[in-house]
């Protein structure tokens, strides 16, 4: 016989506070401030913690970048560094600070905030598990750069048979930050999956949303084997002698991360971004919504790299599924682009200019450069078989069908060439070129975020001017450094770059390199001015004909609520039949002219 | 002094109602959330799995090379150490056990049988502490020493492998907890069928990537 519980008795599970057991009034000193923002669990306060840290390690990140590229103006020898080991080390420390410190991070903190948000949710699932990983986070990088500064990193000296102690914190300390980077995914995704309002299914969900659902999944899939890099370095680390993975190049096994496809990964989220501000430009629904979708979708799909581990498998970059991956990444771009003509034909009219609209725009642009760069990357496995075949066929028809022809001159002159040129130039720093520019992409895509939402991370507008010339700035500054990175890739510099012969006009590209790279840390300083000058130099914010909960015309839910959002986010549940539903005729708006509150 | 009050009608909130609330389904949160997890391991013993097969391969490769050559070929992993397949086998089979319980655990709750639950997950605990017995038992037999004596990456990949999961069995062990925690606490375990069908998806993921170990590790070798 089975037992089951008797329903209980319900009296006897009423609860009653007594008040006369709590103070009747107590006061929260200010003081608390910083023990509220520790312990909370609201998604606005984590993430603008996510954003605050992000803002800070990129400071760091940036001038790291600077200190490199001084390095290499001089190729002959090492001059800031003590020894090429150290140089590498701070190579490979500014390429997993831009992504796990400063861009993924960013993105994270935008997403922490405005998902939530956009769905009409009161909250994230996982509250407790999204400040576990802020914090988490946050400690673990300190420690990580630490680790760095006291001869740690991923880079082993020559002839050391022990791994450091400070070396094995590196890489338990990047373990431990790609293992919070997960833990956020998660709570994203989570959030995206059952805490959507009513009416609003994965297909109408906001681009944004759609772009952060698409990047967390595909980080969810790929970090984990970034992390079990890690491990087994470590744990070959810990041994009486390392073997193969504890006492190599480490920042070699796990480059990967830093390399095509995988790189791409940290830059979904400019697609998305762009599905928010360019209807809000035009004031018009996106069109070609699905297309969209459809398009993040692929760039997600096409930008899982865990599978091109050269290190593992030499030959990872040159198969099928590499080289057309690599080829396709740059067709969601192209959609998007034309789905954002589409909207601007429909719309009829100049678009409303903003510093959101004019830094997604920019975030495009350097994605297609990066998307760019990476096609070029794969032409040598590409167009060399069918030159080759092409020739073979041409040769076929010469001989008469004996197949003894030898095909056109020029033709095989052309295909020597594709394969001389484009053979060595996949571990050059035209690869430092395209991570550069599509890590800038991720970040633009942040600070459009940053500004397009602003009044709701900070409730207040930020600056319109200051957002553009940022803007301006940091993707003039991308540019400058990463293309004579590209040319230099093709005189045989190579993406570390540290100690080499360098061919005639390297060391003066890598002057530009050096001038664009001071350039992206101005445009980023101009961010981080935003804040005070929205504050002590008033906003848009202060016009009184500004809606406030509204302030840029948006369409979405999360312009009904109040700048900054109250806990709880809204007033009350709605129910949404589109990807815009302050558009929909039937979305019953509270807020709305004429309607009863 | 400036600061925000609160008075104690703001109180009021926290008493409760005399009528019980209605039950309310929760929403699928955790099982969603555990399945992403789950999905986070298995994507991380892919990992392992892929540099255990890459690794493995390219030393054959070489090693066939030398033989090739006249030389003495050095097997993967090395001949001082002792690969038994009986230890794997048994925990192979215990694990297979273990999805039988972990069955029986989410039908009781399903059922309100808390008796039965809690029973199938006790079950369910004592067959994960044996199968971490095995693993430390089979640890020590193996004599595995990461070292430079044969230049094979094995004893790394085959220490983190293994380690590995027993963290996952570890991980699948709280969540247990977790599941036999609550069904205590409430008055109905249907309530909390949710946790222990999480708990249940961890773990079949956690036996099934055991049986590719035992199949990688220890069959082929």
């Amino acid at each position: 016989m089975t037992l089951t519980e008797i329903e209980p008795d319900a009296s006897s599970t009423s609860v009653v506070v007594h008040e006369a057991m709590a103070p009747a009034v107590y006061t929260r000193l200010p003081n608390h401030i910083l023990a509220d923002a520790a312990s909370s669990g609201d998604h606005k306060v984590i993430g603008r913690l996510w954003i605050l840290g992000s803002l800070l390690f990129g400071l760091f990140t940036l001038v790291a970048d600077i200190l490199v590229r001084v390095e290499r103006v001089d190729t002959d020898s090492i001059a800031l560094f003590t020894s090429v080991t150290t140089y590498e080390q701070w190579f490979s420390l500014h390429r997993v600070s831009l992504v796990f410190l400063f861009v993924v991070p960013l993105l994270i903190g935008i997403a922490m905030v405005m998902v939530p948000l956009q769905i009409g949710a009161p909250s994230l699932s996982f509250p407790r598990a999204a400040a576990a990983a802020l914090w988490s986070w946050a400690v673990a990088g300190v420690i990580m750069v630490v680790s760095w500064a006291i001869d740690g990193g991923l880079v082993v000296r020559p002839g050391e048979d022990v791994v450091s102690q400070a070396t094995q914190l590196s890489m338990l300390s990047l373990a431990a930050v790609v293992l919070s980077i997960l833990v956020a995914s998660m709570v994203l995704i989570t959030t995206i999956f059952t805490e959507r309002s009513q009416g609003m299914s994965l297909y109408n969900v906001p681009l944004f949303t759609w772009s952060m659902l698409v990047a967390a999944g595909v980080w969810l899939l790929s970090l984990p084997v970034l992390f079990s890099n890690l491990m087994v370095m470590w744990i070959d680390a810990r041994g009486d002698a390392a073997q193969n993975f504890g006492n190599a190049r480490l920042y070699d096994q796990i480059e990967w991360v830093f390399d095509q496809p995988q790189v791409f990964a940290f830059a979904i989220p400019v697609l998305g971004l762009l599905g928010e501000t360019v209807p809000v430009a035009f004031r018009r629904r996106l069109k070609g919504y699905d297309s969209a979708m459809i398009a993040i979708g692929l760039f997600g799909a096409y930008s899982f790299g865990a599978y091109a581990q050269t290190y593992f498998n030499p030959n990872a970059n040159t198969t099928w599924l590499y080289v057309v991956g690599s080829l396709l990444l740059i067709v969601p771009i192209l959609v998007m682009l034309g789905s954002i003509a589409l909207t601007a034909k429909a719309a009829g009219r100049a678009p409303a200019m903003s510093a959101h609209f004019a830094l997604s725009l920019m975030a495009l642009v350097a994605l297609l450069t990066a998307g760019a760069l990476a096609t070029v990357r794969v032409l040598d496995s590409l167009l060399a078989p069918v030159l080759g075949f092409l020739n073979g066929v041409v040769g076929f028809f010469q001989g008469s069908g004996s197949g003894s022809g030898d095909g056109w001159d020029w033709l095989t002159r052309f295909e020597g060439w594709v394969d001389d040129t484009f053979d060595e130039i996949f571990a050059t720093s035209v690869a430092g070129a395209m991570v550069q520019l599509a890590l800038i992409a991720g970040l633009l895509a942040g600070v459009a975020g940053f500004f397009y939402w602003s009044s709701k991370i900070f409730g207040r507008r930020l600056p319109t001017g200051l957002g553009m010339l940022a803007g301006l700035t940091l993707l003039g500054g991308a540019m400058l450094s990463a293309l004579p990175d590209a040319i230099s890739g093709f005189l045989d510099q190579p993406d570390f770059g540290g100690e080499f012969a360098a061919r005639d006009g390297v060391q003066a590209l890598n002057v530009i390199s050096l001038i664009g790279a001071g350039v992206v840390f101005a445009g980023f300083a101009l961010v981080l001015l935003a804040v005070p000058a929205a504050v002590f130099l008033g906003s848009d914010d202060d016009d009184e004909d500004i809606d406030n909960r509204n302030p840029v015309g948006g369409f979405t839910l999360e312009w009904l609520t109040e700048s900054p959002p109250p806990v709880g986010n809204f007033d009350g549940p709605y129910v949404v039949t589109s990807e815009a539903p302050l558009l929909d005729d039937d979305f019953q708006n509270p807020y709305a002219e004429g309607a009863s509150a | 002094m400036s600061g925000t009050t609160f008075s104690s009608t703001d109180l009021a909130h926290a008493v409760v109602s005399e009528a019980p609330a209605p039950f309310v389904p929760r929403k699928r949160t955790l099982q969603i959330g555990t399945a992403l997890v789950t999905g986070m391991w298995v994507m991380y013993f892919g990992g392992l799995f892929g540099t255990y097969v890459s690794s493995r391969n390219a030393w054959q490769d070489v090693q066939a090379g030398l033989a090739a050559e006249g030389g003495s070929a050095i097997s993967w992993i090395p001949d001082s150490a002792q690969v038994e397949l009986t230890a794997p086998t048994v925990m192979t089979w215990t694990l297979l056990m273990s999805c039988v319980t972990m069955q029986w655990a989410v039908y009781s709750f399903k059922r309100s049988d808390r008796r039965h639950g809690l029973l199938a997950l006790g079950t369910q605990a004592m067959f994960g502490a044996a199968v971490i017995n095995q693993v430390v038992f089979q640890w020590n037999q193996l004599g595995l020493v990461i070292d430079d004596t044969s230049g094979s990456s094995a004893a790394t990949l085959i220490y983190t492998i293994t380690a590995s999961h027993v963290a996952m069995i570890i991980m699948a062990m709280v969540l247990l907890a977790f599941a036999a925690f609550r069904a205590l606490a409430s008055s109905d375990t249907k309530d909390h069928v949710d946790v222990v069908a999480s708990a249940a998806t961890f773990w079949y993921a956690m036996v099934g990537l055991y049986f590719v170990i035992w199949i990688l590790i220890f069959i082929t070798k």
